[in-house]
């Protein structure tokens, strides 16, 4: 059970304060008051009328309590009508697709190009004697238009997923998926389209009771600022008549706010962080190791930590490795084993809820723990290089490749001439055509992506360099290729590697060392022979196991 | 680099707008001093409408009722309502011969045209004839009534023909004064145009020419602009000297509060009217505004209109005299007024606005006034009238027969709207089923009903009490309504009584003066009818609180100086132009 | 720029133009009642002296407007009217074009409504954008509070309080009003600055009244954007975290806000004209809200036509500048 937000709770609480006030208070005070002529006309609040009185001898105070309930029942006609409507043609629109969809699609487009007001104006016109449901049910007829929107967009993503599929090859038919599967995955966007709608209600009828267009006989809160206004009462200074519907107006929509920022919260837990992060100020005197090695990286005792909904997990549990110049070492386990988790140590990239909590990482003689936010900066930027898992993500959409290329090389050269030659050098290096800059991520493939995410791993030369599943997402063919240009690339940069990967087979071909992580921890490190011929843990003899054999001679 | 040229770019536009921009037609500037700055009448408000069309009498085309142009067309005689005089100006006097079917009119020398053409019989004959013969214009329908011909005698005296007697015409017609604009038309502009097209407007050729001391110089939809011309008829003949101010800015306005705060800023002179409270709340902030009465609560300016709960007579329960007597009781008229007027305005029993009730309600007319006694609030009057009607109080405290209570609806259109509350509540207490119904802001359906008779009561005004009794009690003369139509809103109500109806048909006949002692008896006679019949239930009379701000401009008409009917939209304003002097 | 591109988003927009158009055309004839003798009657009741024969005059002013025509010869010329921008004629203020009264208010309201617009979607995506990046300062957030109440008060009773504060407690601006009534209007400085001068409280009340929206989505954008992986390896690169900030956060962040610009701009329309009513603003705000007192058909129609087409505009223009801003669109047939 997910811990509920505090501005969900605070938002509820202030909502119901407002509703109580409105619905309990005729129980205290007396609500006949806001007829006119009940009171002597145009008080100012005093202790006898809290809230004053308006220039016809209302009592301010009755109208307010008077008022709540009227306004809230227009919002709730005009909110839960919207969203039947909503979730109905969103549903019929997303799922079944085709021409309802278009139609409605079309037609829901169409209205929303025309503004709202004008059609809310036109249809409360045209009724006779306009009562507080008519008025929501005139809302009614555009606040269906955006949840319609919402929710098929929501269903045609949700109706892709491999789970509908399944439901359907079951033999489930149309109306159990969409009311078993579909419908509870779309809760949390029909309650934030409630909130969205409720919200909308109220600022459309507000908005029409301010023009004149509300109810007559009934006091609304948008009706007595009306009244207000047709008296003058803000050039007389009359600000209790009108201040009191105004606040408890914003007040609503507050909490509404706080509600809806509450429910995104819930479905969406990384949106609480508000809070600032501390810039790392470093510790430069005390990075220095006393005795330097010649290790690129030395790693010992790392423990990583993870907090999710409150509870830790640990990610790697005293990991202890070292590579030196122009070594390449193999990482491999199963998915969750710790893999990335070491390499976005290494980098000092982990994300906000991951912590070191044990243990060092040192890099070229220097306490990684230690360094500063700018100087990790630069040592990402100059020494060490990350070959990103999934490369077709990592690119950024909207630069061109050369531009995301100047950006690892800011650190070096000044002259654009000269950068522009490196570049196309750079591409080069990697096996592809220097016309390559001039273009966009989605417009290469994903073998072209991946190229280039080296290109810009090796655009500094780097000593270490962390290949995080180079092949992964890639096809047998291109999968060569590309180790091919890694190899290539090592061998002229003689930097150390780390290749993380799940596949033995191309790690064993690839690498010197193997380490083996299994559940954050290594189980097993040594050369690729004394792997393979000599396992001493189980999973390791597992992995070997499993790799796809030609036997010859049983051919 | 880019920011330099993109920089150089915004001036060069900036430079454009400035210099090519500018107006070449620039007008010059008058200082605030010399320049009487208004808005229109509080029924406009928004952008100006029809800046481009100067036709008076376009159907719908409302533009001779902003002040600046009644500077431009003038009148034959201005009637000062508050006192019933009349002011000759393009005319010196009329006569009427012995049966009221011709008025000779005779013209005053040396009136001319903005163009230096001479004002003369010609134009008179010219107008009047136009609007009898193309009926889509405005007030065709009066010439098409009663204009036979006009005939011009000389060029300064115009014989007027009308097709039956109309002892009381020229008044209603040409002696301007309130919502008559009925002006003359220079026939050498006019006479080749079609009427029904001519928009009247050319800066370049000077139109619209008028008599009137003030040229048109600008007109869009936020301002019209009009400077004083040094070359007007009447400080050429001597008749009057200059207006003071140099010119006319007539500039649009959002509404009450608008014309407050612009008033209260000192960038307005006059205008649109406010509500008492308003108009409270702009004195307290700037001590030059006043109203017509300098002392409150009762600010405000007549304009022949009374407030008026009326029934429809031709249906139960209404047709009963007793129940409409109790309702009258019910009513607590000071009441209404403090809620929902503030106390700005007087309680009434007669359709006589203040206009005349000065010189009309006579020691006679007032010993029947006191007679029946009809301004208070009696409960046990109420009892009285209901029981006679047969009817008893019921466990509620409701007034019921046959088990059903009597239902009140107070159908209430908008522009009455602050009267339906307190009056709703006055009745429930006397035990009547009252409810205020306030129609839409925009709907006329009460309109449609008035007219076929689908109506229980309603508030309305009873206008026109502009000089004489008759003009107000003529409107419950059985002739003006049928079953299913009604020539005027308070005919509407269907009232009956053949008695009632021969005293207004010989009124109709005679012109009204308080010199002739038989027009006076018939009045009383008719006065004591209506009310020991109550047929229609007065309450208070419609004042404006018209507002005037005296920091530039002074000798406004006012209760101590009552020389013209202050509202933008009548004739009359003309005469104010005439008599405003600088601070 | 693709010509195919261009012509499909163009004929898209002429189709929901039309059939809002003709939602536009249905929808005032389903006012039961006659309008013209209704806005006559009333008129004439209102003046009271002057009586006139209603029903004559009804007639021909239904045959000038053709509205005795059956409806589909009347929707037939309304398309015709519509493509020549004949507007028709108001009812209540014959014989002022709807064109001409709709003419002179359209500067009034775009220029309110173009800069406030601007102003709210620049400063909220910026704000957003700020707030959202780890290293904020912890008084930014203070600072922003102010403005995110202030949104949550919808924008034209944001502008009675501004207007109750500013120009009856404290009067600092003028209450309402394009302009002040002396001034006379013209292309010159004194003229520019007595229009902004009066401009101030009507496009405070749209900002402020929009802003915090702005931010938060803002906000949730760049949040969501920062989860992506591109982030994770530009920073790995070593990638200035201001760099990271502007071109791989917010650049991306932005194409979103933009497609929120384009369904927004039809209510942010609407909150303009409630706006414009409350400070006697003369645009068209001031004009439909007349118009509907007053029942004036055509002008009605007219000030809807003008806003779904301009909103039509506006979208198109969007759609149009997609590409400019997100390469995928651009190169993608």
């Amino acid at each position: 059970m997910k811990k509920i937000p505090f501005t969900l709770i605070s938002g509820l609480t202030l909502l119901s304060s407002i509703i109580l006030f409105g619905y309990l208070g005729p129980i205290f005070v007396d609500i006949s008051n806001y007829e006119v002529a009940s009171v002597m006309p145009s008080q100012p609040p005093s202790s006898e009328l809290i809230f004053g009185s308006d220039s016809q001898g209302r009592d301010m105070l009755s109208v307010t309590i008077y008022s709540i309930p009227q306004t809230i029942k227009i919002a709730i006609i005009a909110g839960f009508f919207g969203i039947f409507i909503g979730l109905s043609l969103g549903l019929l629109s997303g799922y079944i697709g085709g021409f309802t969809d278009t139609l409605i699609r079309i037609t829901s487009d169409s209205l929303m190009t025309v503004p709202g007001i004008a059609i809310l104006i036109i249809i409360a016109t045209n009724v006779d004697t306009m009562t507080v449901e008519l008025m929501g049910l005139t809302i009614a007829c555009i606040a269906w238009m955006h949840p319609t929107r919402t929710i098929r967009s929501q269903v045609l993503t949700i109706r892709e997923n491999n789970y509908i599929k399944v439901a359907r090859a079951n033999g489930l038919n149309n109306f159990q998926i969409i009311f078993f599967e579909i419908l509870p995955n779309l809760l949390p966007y029909i309650a934030a389209c409630l909130v969205a709608s409720i919200t909308g209600a109220i600022l459309a009828t507000v908005g029409l009771e301010s023009l004149g267009l509300g109810t007559q006989d009934d006091h609304t809160l948008g009706t007595t600022i009306y009244w207000a206004r047709r008296y003058s009462a803000i050039l007389r200074g009359q600000w209790w008549w009108w201040g009191p519907p105004i606040a408890i107006i914003s007040l609503i929509f507050v909490s509404l706010f706080l509600i809806s920022l509450g429910l995104d919260k819930y479905s969406n837990p990384k949106l609480s962080t508000l809070n600032s992060k501390k810039r790392r100020s470093g510790n430069l005197e005390n990075s220095q190791k006393d005795s330097p090695t010649a290790n690129v990286l030395e790693i010992s005792n790392l423990t990583v930590e993870f907090e999710k909904e409150g509870k830790r997990i640990m990610a790697l549990n005293q990991i202890s490795l070292n590579i030196s110049e122009n070594q390449i070492v193999g990482l491999i386990g199963e998915s969750g084993s710790g893999k990335s988790t070491l390499a976005n140590a290494v980098l000092s990239i982990l994300p906000e809820n991951g912590s070191v909590t044990n243990g060092n990482i040192i890099f070229d003689n220097k306490f990684v723990g230690n360094l500063s936010e700018q100087e990790l900066n630069k040592l990402r930027a100059s020494e060490m290089a990350l070959i990103p898992q999934a490369a077709m993500n990592s690119l950024n959409p909207v630069l061109k490749i050369k531009d995301q290329l100047l950006d690892s090389l800011v650190f070096q050269e000044k002259d654009s001439v000269l950068k522009n030659k490196k570049i196309v050098h750079l591409l080069n290096q990697v096996g592809l055509d220097g016309n390559v800059a001039d273009k966009y991520p989605h417009q290469l493939s994903g073998g072209m992506k991946q190229r280039v995410t080296m290109a810009m791993a090796i655009s500094h030369k780097p000593k270490l360099l962390i290949a995080d599943e180079p092949t992964s997402a890639l096809d047998v063919v291109v999968q060569k290729q590309v180790m091919k240009t890694l190899k290539t690339i090592q061998q002229n940069l003689k930097c150390g590697m780390i290749v993380i990967g799940h596949d033995l087979g191309l790690i064993t071909q690839f690498c010197d060392d193997v380490v083996v992580l299994y559940e954050g921890r290594i189980v097993e490190f040594g050369s690729v022979e004394e792997i393979t011929q000599n396992p001493k843990n189980s999973y390791t003899q597992h992995l070997i196991d499993s790799l796809p054999k030609f036997d010859f001679q049983n051919a | 680099m880019c920011q330099k040229s993109f920089l150089k770019f915004v001036l060069v536009i900036l430079g454009v707008y400035f210099f090519w921009g500018h107006n070449v037609y620039a007008i010059e500037k008058v200082a605030r001093e010399k320049t009487l700055v208004v808005t229109p009448w509080s029924d406009t408000t928004g952008p100006l409408k029809n800046a481009k069309n100067w036709h008076i009498y376009q159907i719908g085309n409302k533009n001779q009722r902003e002040i600046g142009h009644k500077t431009i067309y003038e009148a034959l005689m201005y009637t000062n309502l508050n006192t019933g005089e009349l002011v000759p100006w393009q005319a010196t006097g009329f006569k009427y011969n012995e049966d009221f079917t011709t008025v000779t009119v005779n013209l005053r020398p040396g009136v001319k045209w903005s163009d230096g053409v001479s004002f003369s019989c010609t134009d008179v004959k010219f107008t009047l004839e136009m609007l009898r013969d193309n009926s889509d214009l405005n007030y065709a329908f009066i010439y098409q009534e009663w204009l036979k011909d006009v005939v011009c005698v000389d060029d300064l005296t115009v014989q007027i023909n009308l097709n039956k007697p109309g002892p009381r015409w020229f008044h209603m017609n040409l002696a301007l004064g309130h919502e008559n604009h009925q002006v003359i038309l220079p026939s050498h502009i006019w006479g080749d145009k079609d009427p029904k097209t001519f928009t009247n407007y050319d800066l370049e050729k000077s139109w619209p020419v008028g008599t009137g001391a003030y040229a048109l110089v600008s007109s869009n939809a936020q301002q019209y602009i009009f400077d004083r011309r040094d070359d007007w008829w009447g400080t050429e003949t001597g008749f009057m000297d200059n207006p003071a101010p140099e010119r006319i800015i007539l500039v649009s306005v959002g509404g009450d509060e608008s014309m407050a705060q612009m008033i209260i800023a000192d960038n307005v002179d006059s205008g649109h009217p406010l509500q008492p409270g308003s108009f409270k709340a702009a004195t307290k902030r700037n001590e030059n505004i006043r109203s017509w009465n300098r002392k409150g609560p009762v600010w405000g300016a007549a304009d022949g209109c009374g407030y008026v709960l009326f029934m429809n007579l031709a249906k139960e329960p209404w047709n009963n005299r007793d129940v409409r007597l109790a309702i009258n009781y019910a009513i607590d008229r000071k009441q209404l007024s403090t809620i929902g007027y503030e106390n700005a305005n007087y309680p009434v029993v007669l359709p006589y606005s203040s206009y005349m009730s000065g010189r009309w309600i006579t020691p006679a007319t007032q010993k029947i006034i006191d007679k029946y006694d009809r301004d208070k609030t009696d409960h046990q009057l109420v009892a009285k009238h209901m029981k006679a009607a047969g009817y008893e109080k019921n466990s509620k405290g409701l007034w019921s027969k046959n088990g059903e209570t009597l239902k009140v609806p107070l159908r209430t259109p908008q522009w009455l709207a602050p009267l339906a509350p307190p009056m709703s509540v006055q009745l429930k207490k006397a035990g009547f089923d009252a409810s205020a119904v306030l129609e839409p802001e925009a709907s006329s359906a009460w309109v449609d009903d008035l007219k076929v008779g689908n109506f229980e009561t309603m508030f309305m005004v009873h206008c026109g009490s502009l000089g004489e009794p008759y003009q107000t009690l003529k409107d419950l003369h059985s002739k003006w309504s049928a079953d299913n139509k009604c020539n005027s809103p308070i005919a509407c109500s269907r009232y009956r009584n053949d008695e009632y109806d021969k005293i207004i048909d010989k009124l109709e006949k005679i012109p009204g003066s308080l010199d002739d002692e038989n027009y006076k008896t018939l009045v009383n006679q008719a006065v004591d009818i209506y009310l020991r019949d109550m047929p229609e239930i007065m309450l208070l009379e419609e004042l404006h609180v018209v507002v005037y701000n005296e920091k530039y401009w002074t000798n406004w008409p006012g209760g101590e100086n009552p020389y013209a009917a202050p509202y933008p939209c009548w004739e009359a304003w003309n005469l104010i132009v005439h008599n405003l002097q600088p601070r | 720029m693709n010509l195919n591109y261009v012509l499909i988003r163009f004929f898209q927009s002429l189709l929901i133009i039309f059939i809002a158009v003709t939602i536009n055309f249905v929808i005032p004839r389903m006012i039961p009642g006659d309008p013209i003798e209704a806005a006559l009657s009333t008129k004439i009741a209102i003046s009271g002296t002057v009586s006139v024969d209603v029903e004559e005059m009804a007639k021909i002013y239904r045959k000038k407007f053709g509205l005795d025509q059956p409806y589909l010869v009347q929707y037939v010329n309304y398309l015709k009217d519509l493509t020549t921008f004949n507007l028709g004629v108001s009812l209540v203020n014959f014989p002022e074009t709807v064109a001409t009264q709709l003419l002179s208010a359209l500067p009034w309201t775009i220029g309110l409504l173009v800069v406030s617009t601007i102003i709210t979607f620049l400063l909220g995506t910026i704000i957003g954008a700020i707030i959202a990046w780890p290293s904020c300062p912890k008084w930014f957030h203070v600072l922003v509070i102010p403005f995110m109440l202030t949104s949550t008060i919808p924008f034209f009773l944001l502008g009675i309080i501004l207007l109750f504060l500013f120009s009856v407690v404290w009067a600092v601006f003028p209450a309402g009003g394009g302009y002040s009534p002396l001034l006379i209007v013209d292309y010159d400085l004194e003229s520019a600055i007595d229009i902004a001068y009066h401009a101030v409280l009507p496009s405070i009340s749209l900002v402020f009244g929009s802003l915090g929206a702005w931010v938060l989505s803002m906000r949730a954008m760049m949040i969501s954007v920062q989860g992506d992986d591109y982030i994770l390896f530009a920073k790995s690169r070593g990638v200035s975290p201001a760099r990271i900030f502007v071109w791989y956060c917010m650049r991306n962040a932005l194409l979103p806000q933009f497609t929120n610009l384009a369904l927004t701009l039809g209510t942010v329309i609407g909150g303009a004209v409630l706006v414009e009513i409350i400070f006697s603003y003369p645009g068209i705000g001031s004009i439909l809200f007349a118009a509907i007192a007053g029942k004036d058909y055509f002008v009605i129609q007219g000030i809807v036509y003008i806003l779904i087409l301009s909103l039509g505009v506006c979208l198109f223009l969007i759609d149009l500048l997609y590409p400019l801003i997100d390469p995928r669109i651009k190169y993608s047939d």
